[in-house]
């Protein structure tokens, strides 16, 4: 399935320079959706949906809910979107806000449309990377979730560095069971060894047995 | 001026008391003398005695009219003796013994003795009148006003002697429309038409003009006139003055310089503390125009260049580019130190403009600006610049009466509206702290402020500015929170 074209999202208020930063960046061959306010971003319609990746160009400066209030909002209702604030006075105490609130970038207008594109570009690459990240989490979730309750014993045990033998004792079942479900286990999460295994153990988050 | 008039009219009564005596004498003597004369001529030509009797009588008529009643009597008396000495037999022999011979006597006495007393009478009223005509005269020529009347076609009758000593002119070229000779080039068709209409309606005048003094300096005059009308309510005269109003003039030009003076200093203040706002509002069409400029290059330097894309983003430059000038103009215009030209105005417009120029401030402090305004509202009678400062002035003070409100919608709302027949109204509502019924019309006294940075002026200016419009500004605390600050203006006829 070929990745969604990457999108995106600019709020100004100003309709000028909203309608400059949607020229700038259809300019270079992405696609731009703006809004006039941080309200009507939140009220959607949004064309990510669909899983492209995408970033929001902000204001800082919005009348009503301001460029900060909508981080934080978007934070709170899970709206992943990594954010470039643009403001027409950069002070530091905002600005440091916004870094420590998880912004890639803030900038102070004017700026040059290297700064910009850059910032979305790298944006829009982290963005990538997290859509990425938890597409491969949902797969290995899914295919942990196909595995029986014994498997996943079986499983949890083998990563925690016991041997089929231990596994069999810790379990009360004979060793050759244990090779049987230890086989459907790299099977079915797809492993190609068990070093692959512990990783994907603690990608998951599977609780390892320490106290044996 | 006065006090030589006075004198000369008191000089006049004093020289009439003494003069009594020699006149009676000098009457007696001219009666005695004609009575004389006349017994001579008719004693040679015998004329009989009744003919005599009755010329005898014309002349004491004639002295009775002339002089009070002694010198009547005695020529009454001087008479009778010569009639009967010359005329009535016994020749050259008075007697007095038949009822008959006292007729002639009582009858010169009595007629000598009324005609005296009526024209005594009719004499003295005469006087009275002379009197209360000079000092009425006197009056109007030493009250310091140019006083003057003039007949219902306009052209004058009487001037008073200030008028005539204020403009140098002679009564006859006075009267002779001296006016138009007196009022000043510049001033005399405008004049001269409100006078026709005034004429031509029959309603009072007021008016100013500037006359030529006798020193040549031209000062304003305020000329008022009013018609007296006889009882078909036909106009018969018109009363007018004329005051000299230059120095008044001076001094309200010179408050009102002044007034204008300070109002540019906190208009200069205001866009002071507006600095911030007016800068990121220049910012922002030069950030639209450098993205716009960036993104028409890509658009040109791509493989397959884009032109109709270009294009566009070249017409947004030009555009900002203009929307970046404009808002400079309109800053340069409120700094700019200019006299009051009041002219037609859209009341709207100028809102638009505040609006726009504070609307960042005003986001900064997490206010949101609103406007409601008529659409069919007329335009109004107005400095631009002024006005602007009014609401500008109103709509900084809301915002901050906002600022320093505890949690609530911060909605500042500029509305317009036409009011009462010939106005316009224009109030500012906000949702601030509001306002304490008993400092309502404290706030608008110079140096009053709330604000702890604040001079003071704003609101003072600010009504001064719109009394000077001929409208009022006031204040009213809202029904929910915040207050309302509201003022009228004219509409431009």
């Amino acid at each position: 399935m070929p990745e969604p074209e990457a999108i995106v999202f600019v709020v100004d208020d100003d309709e000028s320079v909203r309608e400059s930063l949607g020229g700038l960046i259809r300019s270079a061959g992405l696609r731009v959706e703006m809004f006039a306010s941080a309200q009507q971003f939140l009220a959607g319609p949004r064309s990510n949906n669909v899983g492209a990746p995408s970033c929001l160009v902000l204001d800082v400066h919005l009348p009503g809910l301001s460029g900060l209030d909508l981080q934080k909002r978007m934070a709170e209702v899970n709206i992943e979107i990594p954010i470039i604030f643009i403001t027409g006075r950069g002070d530091i105490p905002t600005t440091v806000r916004a870094m420590k609130a998880g912004a890639v970038e803030f900038l102070t207008k004017p700026f040059s449309d290297h700064d910009l594109l850059d910032a979305i570009g790298q944006a829009i690459e982290r963005d990538r990377a997290a859509r990425r990240r938890q597409a491969e989490m949902a797969e290995l979730r899914d295919r942990y979730e196909s595995l029986t309750p014994r498997e996943r014993e079986v499983m949890g045990l083998v990563v925690s560095g016991l041997l089929n033998k231990q596994v069999a004792a810790e379990l009360g079942i004979n060793e050759g069971t244990v090779k049987v479900h230890r086989g459907q286990v790299m099977h079915k999460m797809r492993a190609a060894s068990l070093a692959d295994l512990v990783r994907m153990s603690d990608k998951l988050g599977i609780p390892r047995a320490t106290n044996l | 001026m006065f006090k030589r008039d006075q004198m000369r009219f008191f000089a006049q009564m004093n020289h009439n008391r003494t003069c009594g005596f020699w006149r009676s004498a000098a009457q007696c003597l001219f009666g005695a003398v004609v009575l004389a004369l006349l017994t001579y001529v008719c004693f040679r030509i015998q004329v009989n005695s009744t003919t005599v009797a009755l010329l005898y009588l014309i002349v004491i008529v004639l002295v009775s009219l002339t002089s009070d009643f002694i010198p009547a009597a005695f020529v009454s008396i001087v008479a009778y003796v010569c009639l009967d000495s010359f005329f009535t037999e016994p020749l050259f022999h008075i007697a007095m013994r038949e009822p008959l011979d006292f007729v002639a006597p009582i009858a010169f006495l009595t007629t000598s003795f009324f005609i005296t007393r009526l024209m005594s009478r009719v004499r003295k009223s005469f006087q009275e009148i002379q009197a209360l005509k000079d000092q009425l005269r006197l009056v109007i020529d030493t009250i310091p006003g140019l006083v003057w009347s003039a007949l219902p076609d306009g052209s004058a009758e009487f001037l008073n002697q200030r008028w005539l000593e204020y403009t140098g002119l002679s009564l006859k070229e006075g009267l002779d429309w001296g006016v138009k000779v007196a009022v000043h080039p510049d001033d005399l068709a405008r004049f001269m038409d409100e006078w026709r209409v005034a004429l031509a309606e029959g309603k009072p005048l007021e008016t100013e003009a500037r006359l030529r003094r006798a020193d040549g300096e031209y000062r304003w005059l305020l000329i008022r006139a009013v018609p007296l009308r006889d009882e078909t309510g036909k106009v018969v005269k018109w009363y007018g003055t004329s005051a000299d109003v230059e120095d008044l003039k001076r001094a309200e030009e010179a408050l009102s310089k002044s007034q204008a003076e300070l109002a540019h200093v906190t208009r200069v203040m205001t866009m002071g503390e507006l600095a911030a706002s007016i800068a990121h509002e220049v910012n922002q069409p030069l950030s639209a125009i450098v993205n716009n400029g960036s993104a028409c290059l890509r658009w040109l330097n791509g493989a397959a260049p884009n032109l109709d894309e270009a294009r566009e983003a070249a017409r947004r430059i030009i555009r900002d580019g203009n929307r970046a000038g404009e808002v400079i103009t309109r800053i340069r215009a409120l700094l700019r130190k200019t006299d009051t030209e009041k002219a037609r105005l859209d009341i709207n417009q100028t809102i638009q403009e505040v609006v726009t120029l504070s609307r960042n401030e005003a986001a900064r402090k997490g206010v949101t600006l609103r406007m409601d305004l008529a659409a069919d509202l007329p335009p109004v009678l107005g400095d631009r610049v002024q006005l602007q400062q009014v609401i500008l002035n109103l709509v900084m003070n809301g915002v901050e009466a906002m600022a320093s409100a505890p949690d609530r919608p911060r909605e500042l709302l500029v509305r317009s509206r036409s009011y009462e027949s010939d106005k316009a109204l224009v109030a500012v509502r906000d949702s601030g702290v509001g306002l304490d019924g008993q400092y309502l019309e404290k706030l608008f006294d110079a140096f009053y402020t709330t604000k702890p940075q604040g001079m003071g002026m704003g609101l003072a200016i600010s009504r001064s500015i719109v009394e000077d419009h001929g409208g009022r500004l006031w204040a009213e605390p809202n029904d929910g929170p915040g207050a309302t600050f509201q003022f009228t203006l004219l509409k431009y006829q």
